[in-house]
């Protein structure tokens, strides 16, 4: 899926003239999860999460979890399975997360919770070589 | 300790975590030969241990560790004041005590990263193959709903007994 970034403001500078100035981007969700693909589970840091959480602890209703997760390929899904995991060992706005994890659940089935515990980086291919 | 509406979502997140990792098969020891071991136990092989995976709300939370033929529950829960504390050092103690009549039970909770759990559930192949896995899995959601409420009802007796004894006592001491 495409990622979706859309300029939320401008920041500083001259209005009129629009020079020196900053463009903070907004990341949509799908975009943020994709940045996460490359690494698994066990390597992945509350740094990492923070940006997709962000997003993931805005959206409290029913509503708002649906509409994100539709626009959710397969493999956003697992990373976001991931990222909500990552998020529930802290214990914060554990509520949203449940809702996000039950709606998730509900989207992809229970295989999603068993490739985020089965993930894990990928044999190095130099170290066979050294045999 | 926790109401139990509240706890709901909790719950339900944990009853799905468990159905998703208890799928476990008989898997011989690779490395001592006719050794069957629970692989989280003995934790001989790393390539058959799954991730672990913490669900946490406000001060309790649920550590799950998975391997291909066994799982491991570790709970830790909610205490608010020494009194909590104590209660459930006391009650998990006499628990463990009778873990066999459990089946599942650990006599000795584990302790990840830093956190020592309450009380841990050993749910090894041979469990699955002669129980049924959503009933196991509902009968440990009930046994920590349950374990719950126990310990509320026996810090409400606490201070039942507390103010009998106290009332008793100042007896003696008329105006």
């Amino acid at each position: 899926s495409k990622a979706t970034v859309s300029v939320l403001y401008w920041k500083g500078g001259n209005k009129k003239n629009k020079k020196n100035k900053t463009i903070i981007v907004k990341m949509s969700l799908g975009s943020k999860l994709d940045s996460l693909l490359s690494t698994p589970f066990p390597n992945l840091d509350k740094d990492d999460v923070a940006g997709a959480l962000g997003i993931v602890t805005k959206c409290s209703t029913e509503e708002k979890i649906k509409q994100e997760l539709k626009g959710l390929s397969d493999e956003q899904c697992d990373v976001l399975m991931k990222v909500l995991y990552k998020g529930l060992e802290t214990g914060k706005n554990s509520n949203t997360l449940f809702k996000w994890h039950e709606w998730l659940c509900e989207k992809t089935g229970p295989g999603c919770i068993v490739r985020t515990l089965t993930d894990r980086a990928p044999a190095d291919d130099a170290d066979e070589d050294d045999e | 300790m926790a109401g139990v509406a509240a706890q709901q979502p909790y719950i339900q997140c944990i009853k799905r975590t468990l159905n998703a990792a208890l799928c476990v098969m008989n898997f011989p020891s690779q490395v001592v030969e006719r050794h069957n071991k629970p692989e989280v136990e003995a934790a001989t092989s790393p390539e058959v241990l799954l991730n672990p995976v913490v669900i946490a709300r406000d001060d309790e939370q649920v550590l799950i560790e998975s391997s291909v033929n066994s799982v491991r529950l570790s709970i830790k829960i909610r205490k608010l004041d020494a009194l909590d504390t104590q209660i459930t050092k006391r009650f998990m103690d006499f628990l463990e005590r009778r873990a066999e009549h459990y089946y599942i039970m650990r006599r000795k909770p584990v302790s990840h990263n830093g956190v020592q759990y309450d009380l841990s559930l050993l749910i090894t192949n041979d469990h699955t193959d002669t129980m049924l896995k959503d009933q196991l899995i509902d009968w440990v959601i009930a046994f920590m709903q349950d374990i719950s409420k126990e310990l509320s009802d026996i810090k409400i007796h606490v201070g039942v007994r507390a103010r009998e004894v106290a009332k008793d006592y100042f007896m003696n001491f008329p105006k």
